[in-house]
């Protein structure tokens, strides 16, 4: 055990990585807060924590994944949450103060890490912000192999994004967990070129998507460093491709696998918990924990393996915790009292044992009111 | 080889999303003399065997979108892309786009191909389209279709704009939705006439909104 880096996160007011801390350790821990919160209220951590050690806690955590949503809460447009770190991170802070839970998740948007390799974006007034496709970064077969890593500090969104997670880490301290985020090489790439002519080109010309995701590999492990730096004691990676969505099972594997995998042993090497969020249909459930061994998955759908809820939580329950899944479509257009009824019903899916956090399925939709985040935190506050 | 051994590998060009192959076929397809309609029927025929894969989850996302663009280089060899012919009457004309407020237009290309393989006129607006631009667009072209998509949950209430425009100012046109964020019941609650999950149950959507027996606006299937 790193006595010396625990000690030193904590006395920065920070929350240790808790895998410096050894897993006999920690499942004392987390049985100890077990039998505690059956008689009283656990913080935020020793609740996650709990529920990563496939424990039961005093109640099932829960996270709202509220991201651009959050802003109208001081009043920040759309694009000064992309661009700015300081309103970027009043917003999540706002939203964490105004909501509640568990786990505060930092996911911006996606376009992140295309734009510092010179992809035009668009960051309109009332949405998310968003690539230029009129205008690719990759145009032809041949860019694939012409760009070159980007250095963290010659870049501009992913080094805000740092400033960000360091901002939020300082100002969340002990309060809860928060977790960095970084899309993996082929999403990065799908940025780049569009999502249709990537996937053709992933069938006829594998070596030059490989090259550039080796390229893109390069700047996201340097990119991912300095979130671990923050003091961050996550880091999320959306590996969006690997599901019916994207491509074939076998296709991820030989493509974006090995490079997700070197994202993740990074994460690991850093002591930090590593989380994977997918929102495709049919996510590989198998094939990401092969290649990356996370300690969580965020999911907005079945795996490909699994015909009913029941058989996911058998069949991965106890080697991940699951994260998930209260559907977008619900989130919009029910009432708060039908995010509530369907928060209660997935708890008693998934909750039992442990190993369960409630979160949407996908980023909590950015232009409506926050009345059923508050919802679904309300259902699992209630469900003790 | 017999015509119908002929058509057979025609088909599977598509399956095997065989550009070259197809070429070979349409080159000697001149000499036997074979007539558009057959060719048509079986790259078609090809596409439904892709299509139906792609629900069982055997073939991928980019596997169908490369059989996809070998049946549209067949179509431009039969001329059908720009003015698509039938000899009982006019074609049925779509006209597709993302919704205002989105640029995911992944869904919607699937979804152009497969109704332009099927034999539709399809006028596709592309993405980040506003309502009023759907709405002249389908007066102008007296469209009996007008479909949407978005993947985002933020372009929704343009959605439900658009169809309820649609539906007041057009009534006699039918508008099917899509997308990642929608399902049925919100189609229901914008108005829309129907909803296609994917490009993969989207035909048999338009079929049953059209009141017709086939799922294809040239050939009946056998």
């Amino acid at each position: 055990m790193a006595l010396g880096k625990i000690v030193k996160s904590l006395r920065a007011g920070k929350l240790p990585p808790l895998r410096e801390v050894p897993r006999p350790l920690l499942k004392t821990l987390a049985t100890f807060a077990q039998v505690r919160g059956k008689f009283t209220r656990l913080s935020a951590v020793e609740r996650v924590l709990t529920t990563f050690m496939h424990k039961e806690p005093d109640r099932i955590p829960v996270t709202p994944l509220v991201g651009a949503a959050g802003r109208n809460i001081n009043g920040i447009s759309f694009p000064e949450f992309s661009q700015d770190a300081e309103k970027a991170a009043e917003v999540f802070l706002s939203s964490y103060e105004f909501l509640g839970g568990d786990i505060v998740i930092l996911m911006l948007d996606l376009s992140i890490e295309a734009a510092d390799f010179g992809q035009d974006m668009i960051f309109p007034e009332n949405s998310t912000a968003y690539p230029d496709h009129t205008n690719p970064v990759i145009k032809e077969i041949a860019d694939y192999r012409r760009f070159e890593p980007v250095r963290l500090s010659e870049s501009k969104r992913m080094k805000e994004f740092v400033r960000m997670c360091g901002l939020i880490v300082d100002r969340i301290g002990f309060r809860s967990m928060v977790t960095g985020f970084v899309f993996g090489p082929l999403g990065v790439l799908s940025m780049m070129r569009g999502a249709e002519r990537l996937f053709k080109d992933c069938l006829n010309y594998k070596k030059d998507v490989i090259r550039a995701c080796e390229t893109i590999t390069e700047t996201l492990l340097e990119y991912v460093q300095a979130q671990c730096d923050t003091g961050v004691p996550a880091v999320t990676i959306d590996t969006l491709y690997a599901s019916w969505n994207g491509l074939s099972k076998k296709l991820w594997e030989e493509i974006e696998g090995p490079f997700a995998r070197e994202i993740c042993n990074l994460i690991k090497r850093n002591k930090r918990v590593t989380a994977i969020h997918n929102c495709g249909h049919g996510i590989y459930f198998d094939s990401q924990i092969k290649f990356m061994e996370p300690d969580a998955i965020s999911f907005a759908h079945l795996p490909d393996d699994c015909k009913t809820e029941q058989e996911l939580k058998e069949k991965y329950g106890s080697r991940v915790t699951l994260v998930g899944y209260v559907q977008t479509p619900l989130l919009v257009h029910g009432t708060p009292r039908q995010v509530m009824d369907e928060c209660r019903r997935q708890i008693d899916v998934f909750g039992k044992g442990g190993g369960f956090i409630l979160a949407p399925g996908c980023e909590y939709p950015p232009n409506i009111p926050l009345t059923n985040a508050l919802a679904m935190v309300k259902a699992a506050q209630q469900n003790s | 080889m017999s015509e119908k051994e002929f058509l057979k590998i025609a088909a599977e060009t598509i399956v095997n999303k065989d550009a070259t192959g197809l070429d070979q076929v349409f080159k000697e397809a001149k000499s036997t003399g074979l007539s558009q309609d057959a060719l048509l029927a079986a790259m078609t025929k090809g596409l439904d065997a892709v299509r139906l894969r792609l629900r069982d989850h055997s073939v991928s996302i980019p596997e169908f979108l490369l059989s996809v663009d070998v049946l549209r280089r067949g179509l431009n060899k039969l001329k059908l892309l720009k003015s698509p012919k039938k000899s009982s009457g006019k074609p049925v004309t779509i006209v597709i786009g993302v919704v205002e407020g989105d640029v995911h237009d992944l869904g919607k290309n699937i979804v152009t191909g497969v109704l332009q393989a099927y034999g539709y006129h399809v006028i596709d607006l592309g993405k980040d389209v506003s309502a009023d631009r759907f709405l002249e667009k389908v007066k102008e072209s007296r469209a009996a279709i007008l479909a949407l998509s978005t993947m985002m949950s933020t372009p929704l209430e343009h959605m439900r704009e658009t169809v309820v425009r649609c539906k007041r100012e057009l009534p006699e046109v039918a508008v099917i939705v899509g997308g990642a964020v929608l399902d049925q019941t919100i189609a229901d609650n914008f108005g829309a006439d129907g909803y296609a999950e994917s490009a993969v149950t989207l035909p048999e959507e338009v079929r049953r909104i059209r009141g017709t027996s086939s799922i294809s606006n040239l050939i009946e299937k056998d």
